[in-house]
């Protein structure tokens, strides 16, 4: 006997990109079921056990002021945790948590189970049903049939997913995981076009076989710094990481097996990313260097095993065993679960509208790495802006999509549907162009006031937020109009060696003091008589060092806006524009940008030829 | 090939000369051609970079127009990128506009001002600087501005700011790997390094920048003034130099009332010339009104010819104009050796150079001082910068970058770096973010 439900949203799969969309589409109101080839590994981490870093600890915070889990969940079940870039400036600062990996994919679990419009199914989702272009539902392979108004596919690494140890290969969507085979045909048949990616792991092993004594270890932050707006407690005692180097035998070990890694006899066709290498393409590539760096990472707290990162491979297992053998701090270890390679389908996003909406099926969304992304916070990302605007279109509403110049997301996201990712594509803080205004000390005010908008912030954290930057706003204020007397501020500068102030700019304001290069808000603190925390004292020191250069990204993004608001039809017919190229013609006719800005980043457009599209845009609209 | 639509124009003036040149370019050349040229028997297909002889055909009014010369070109391989063909054709202005009428009936339309340039600049044959330079090739208005212009147009400038594009670049990406990928072992920066690296692009685009006066004048023209007492010989010089009776000369004091000019071509340079009347101290009236005009010519000047009589004494008027252009640019020219030399020796004269404007003796020595004078010693060395667009951008540039040198932190450094490289894409075309990264990715040895 078959069953048949219908639901407003279907999640299809359940990890980092799955449980934000769920989430996001349930606390709006809809009923959403969720399906999973594996109830236990909702919420699971495929790969190292951490959350953030640089670049992603933006997008975990931007999905956290959105009203996201990713954060939350992080710092519940972290670690460690650490700031990473802190000698750099505030724009680049990115933190990052070691999590516990059983107790992220419980908490996770739990998050999703305790929704209350959620409805999770173990089963897998093996063909959609489609209607007039429209998505209306899906097929199970328990010969169930799930309707719908909307569905979000987040499949992860499971379509078509295939699994390479040495020249052993076999279908899976993690290690002892049994993959997703036929939805990627029933995709095909719906007319997306489906690319082939691939992404890899690094062995894991027993804890009580690695000497640990002879490390380095490397310590969280004194002061943690945590992700999101609900956390209010954290840990206490932290736990460390340990280095250790790859040597030279290490690097003969993988030169003289090359003829048994499936990257190098050409047994994995997908690309991998570049950023994230394996092993051995890392000894191949940089075969100058003769030592490369490992971290070895706790798995959990109350947990036998450890994660090295830095180790990802393919390679037979004899030849992982020997290759860790050869590295300090390991000449005893037992693997407990080796690293793998992973090849797995994934959709070429520009086949997607910025909501991350297919342009060919309504209502068909996908997120995470089933557009070509890796990453658990770029999944995340996805997840949530899916989940909200699944939510929107089914109540008639404006789709959301956040700008280059609002949030990480919104480079993300435009990226992808713009550029036609190669290689896995990940979140740098180099691909955002207005880096300095996208700040993790400033991602509330950028973002939390659309949480609200669509009911995913409770009341109370937006009370506390609007709180917070009031104190801000009021300290900021108070600087600009507190004069200060040379004998009093003149002793500190001396003493950091700035300038001192003359008579005749006696009064001088605390603001302008705090500019200047070498003074730190800490350093006036007590001639302005202030005492506050240290959150707003960072907010507060950055918007007024920062002054100067968001006051000019300011001016670049009202520049953008102009380009924005010149919308091209979602039919215009690039033949029409005389003087373009035909890459450039045949490059926008793929895209589809929906307005100049947008075409401006598509790779291969060139300023004139932006140029003649406007001239032609200005003619004939 | 493109799907540009087929242009056609005549590149050669108008009016009656041996020959003249139809050129015809875009996705239709080929097809038109078929229809409109009989090649002399024996040729069957047409290759590139060929000369074909044969005759232009009226295939509507069925008749022959003229025995002309088809040069092809195939796309890419042609000035515009497109193919392209020239009709070399009789010189007659009436056989070009039959030829422009066929060429229109058979698809063709009349090519607008610039638009085989454009199209070449469109299709990726020459960057920005080199359009803009085509178009200064064809103005020159002397040698040394054609020699600029070519050497822009061969992309002499392009190579010099892509090669400043270039190395800022490398930095950015530098700087990238440090902030993006900083638990890599190899990626941190030196910041003394950085601060180097940025002080030589600074200094090298003081450099450009101030070879770029040179630059504007050469382009532009040089101003020089002719001034003396009144009788020197100035109206004589100015002809002499001008090439034919500009001015009117004549024995009696003050022929000259109002200043005239003159834009002439002498060894290689553009320069306006101005002749100026000599009476100076003394002028009331209309006079008064041309002295005042004169002295603010003086000021603009890049070089003034101070002109004195070899055959009278100097006298008090000599003196005064010495004074008046005291901190000037300026040459002493000696007239008259050519009359009894009676001026004596004075310190003033020391450096003069002695000419007869009367019967052209050392007007050679004269011109070649001028030159010395106004071009820097290593002109032709130098790369040039002539547009005042090309400046102003090359400013803004290192304004930027001196921002870089005084900017705290290493992401504000690259916000500098990124903002300049964005003002140069006005030059040279856009940066992509995506070009920075895949340096990072194929220089350093990225991921744990």
């Amino acid at each position: 006997m078959s069953c048949s439900e219908k639901y407003d949203i279907i999640v299809i799969g359940a990890g980092h990109a799955g449980i934000e969309a769920a989430l996001a589409g349930a606390r709006m109101g809809l009923n959403v079921l969720v399906i999973t080839l594996n109830y236990d590994n909702i919420g699971q981490m495929s790969c190292n056990p951490s959350v953030g870093g640089l670049a992603k600890g933006h997008l975990v915070m931007e999905v956290d002021a959105l009203g996201g889990e990713i954060g939350f969940l992080a710092d519940r079940t972290a670690l460690q945790f650490r700031m990473l870039n802190r000698s750099k400036g505030p724009a680049v600062w990115s933190p990052r948590t070691q999590n516990d990996r059983t107790q992220y994919r419980l908490s996770a679990r739990r998050s999703v189970e305790s929704e209350k419009n959620i409805v999770i199914k173990q089963e897998s989702a093996d063909e959609l049903i489609i209607q007039n272009n429209q998505i209306i539902g899906v097929h199970t392979g328990l010969g169930n049939e799930y309707l719908c108004r909307a569905l979000i596919l987040t499949t992860g690494t499971f379509l078509n997913g295939l699994l390479h140890i040495g020249l052993e290969h076999f279908p899976g969507g993690r290690l002892a995981e049994s993959n997703s085979n036929r939805l990627s045909d029933s995709l095909k048949k719906a007319g997306l076009s489906l690319g082939r990616l691939k992404t890899g792991t690094s062995p894991r092993v027993a804890l009580n076989s690695v000497n640990l004594s002879i490390l380095k270890p490397q310590y969280g932050d004194e002061k943690p710094f945590t992700f999101s707006v609900r956390t209010k407690q954290v840990i206490k005692d932290q736990l460390p990481c340990y280095i250790t180097h790859t040597n030279p035998r290490t690097h003969k070990i993988i030169m003289d097996n090359l003829d048994r890694s499936p990257l190098y006899t050409g047994k994995i066709i997908g690309i991998g990313p570049r950023y994230c290498p394996s092993i051995e393409t890392k000894v191949v590539r940089f075969s100058g260097r003769d030592s490369h760096l490992i971290f070895i990472e706790p798995e959990g707290r109350d947990c036998g095993e450890l994660y090295l990162n830095g180790l990802a491979t393919s390679l037979p297992y004899d030849v992982q065993y020997d290759m860790l053998h050869s590295i300090k701090g390991l000449e005893d270890v037992r693997i407990t679960r080796p690293g793998y390679a992973v090849e797995y389908d994934f959709v070429y996003p520009i086949q997607l509208k910025a909501n991350l909406e297919t342009k060919k099926i309504k209502n068909l969304f996908c997120a995470g790495q089933i557009n070509g992304t890796s990453g658990y916070e770029e999944a995340a990302a996805q997840g949530i802006i899916a989940g909200i605007n699944a939510a929107l279109n089914l109540r008639n509403e404006k789709p959301f999509v956040p700008k280059r110049y609002e949030a990480y997301i919104g480079v993300l996201i435009d990226d992808l549907i713009t550029k036609n990712t190669e290689e896995p594509y990940r979140m740098f803080t180099s691909l955002a162009e207005h880096r300095l205004i996208l700040r993790i000390d400033n991602v509330v005010n950028r973002l939390m006031h659309y949480g609200v908008k669509f009911g995913l912030i409770p009341e109370q954290v937006w009370k506390e937020y609007e709180a917070r930057e009031k104190e801000v706003n009021k300290m900021i204020d108070f600087l600009k109009h507190k004069r200060v007397q040379p004998a009093r501020i003149n002793p500190i500068l001396k003493n950091k060696n700035e300038k001192e102030i003359s008579d005749i700019q006696a009064g001088q304001s605390l603001y302008q003091i705090l500019k200047r290069p070498g003074i730190r808000l800490n350093d006036i603190k007590e001639i302005a008589g202030l005492n506050i925390d240290d959150q707003i004292g960072h907010r507060v020191e950055v918007e007024v060092k920062y002054e100067g250069y968001i006051k000019r990204e300011k001016l670049q993004i009202e520049k953008l806006k102009e380009l924005e608001k010149e919308r091209i039809p979602a039919d215009f017919d690039y033949q029409k524009v005389k003087g373009l190229s035909n890459e450039a013609r045949s490059k926008l006719s793929a895209v589809r940008p929906e307005n100049l800005d947008q075409a401006s980043r598509i790779q291969g457009i060139s300023p004139s030829d932006i140029l003649l599209l406007l001239l032609y845009l200005r003619k004939s609209f | 090939m493109s799907p540009n639509d087929t242009i056609a124009a005549c590149a050669t003036p108008v009016g009656y000369s041996s020959i003249a040149v139809v050129r015809l370019s875009g996705g239709g050349v080929f097809e038109i051609v078929k229809k409109i040229f009989r090649p002399q028997p024996g040729v069957v297909d047409f290759k590139a970079n060929r000369v074909y002889f044969g005759d232009f055909y009226d295939p509507e009014k069925k008749c022959i127009i003229d025995k002309i010369l088809l040069t092809t070109f195939f796309a890419p391989h042609s000035y515009t990128g497109e193919d392209v063909v020239e009709f070399s054709c009789h010189g007659n202005p009436l056989i070009v506009e039959r030829i422009l009428g066929v060429l229109v009936s058979q698809g063709a339309r009349i090519a607008r001002r610039g638009e085989f340039t454009k199209r070449a600049l469109l299709n990726g044959k020459i960057d920005l600087i080199q359009a803009e330079a085509v178009l200064d090739t064809v103005y020159a208005p002397c040698e040394q501005a054609r020699r600029i212009a070519l050497a822009q147009y061969e992309g002499k400038l392009s190579e010099w700011v892509y090669n400043l594009r270039a190395r800022i670049v490398d930095l950015l990406f530098l700087i990238e790997a440090s902030l993006d990928f900083s638990e890599e072992e190899d990626t941190s920066l030196d910041e003394l390094k950085t601060q180097k690296i940025l002080q030589e692009l600074v200094d090298d685009l003081e450099e450009i920048l101030k070879g770029a006066e040179t630059g504007i004048k050469i382009k532009e023209g040089y101003q020089i003034l002719i001034m003396g007492r009144t009788n020197v010989g100035k109206s004589t010089l100015f002809n002499r130099l001008v090439g034919f009776e500009r001015a009117i000369v004549h024995p009696e004091p003050g022929t000259t009332r109002d200043y005239i000019e003159e834009d002439i071509e002498f060894a290689g340079i553009f320069v306006r010339l101005y002749d100026t009347a000599g009476f100076f101290s003394k002028a009331k009236g209309v006079d008064f009104k041309a002295v005042q005009k004169t002295h603010s010519l003086i000021e603009q000047a890049d070089l003034i010819l101070l002109m004195f009589d070899g055959s009278e004494p100097l006298n008090e008027e000599d003196i005064n104009l010495y004074n008046l252009t005291k901190n000037r640019r300026k040459l002493q020219v000696v007239n008259k050796i050519d009359l009894n030399f009676r001026i004596g020796q004075n310190g003033l004269l020391s450096d003069s150079i002695k000419i007869s404007a009367k019967s052209g003796e050392n007007i050679d020595l004269l011109i070649a001082n001028i030159k010395r004078m106004l071009l820097p010693k290593n002109v032709e060395q130098q790369v040039l910068i002539t547009r005042m667009r090309h400046i102003e951008i090359l400013k803004s540039v290192r304004g930027f970058l001196k921002n870089a040198l005084n900017a705290q932190t290493l992401e504000t450094v690259a916000f500098e770096l990124y903002t300049a490289l964005n003002r140069l894409g006005e030059l040279t075309g856009q940066v992509m973010r995506k070009e920075i990264l895949d340096r990072i990715f194929e220089e350093f040895c990225i991921g744990k």
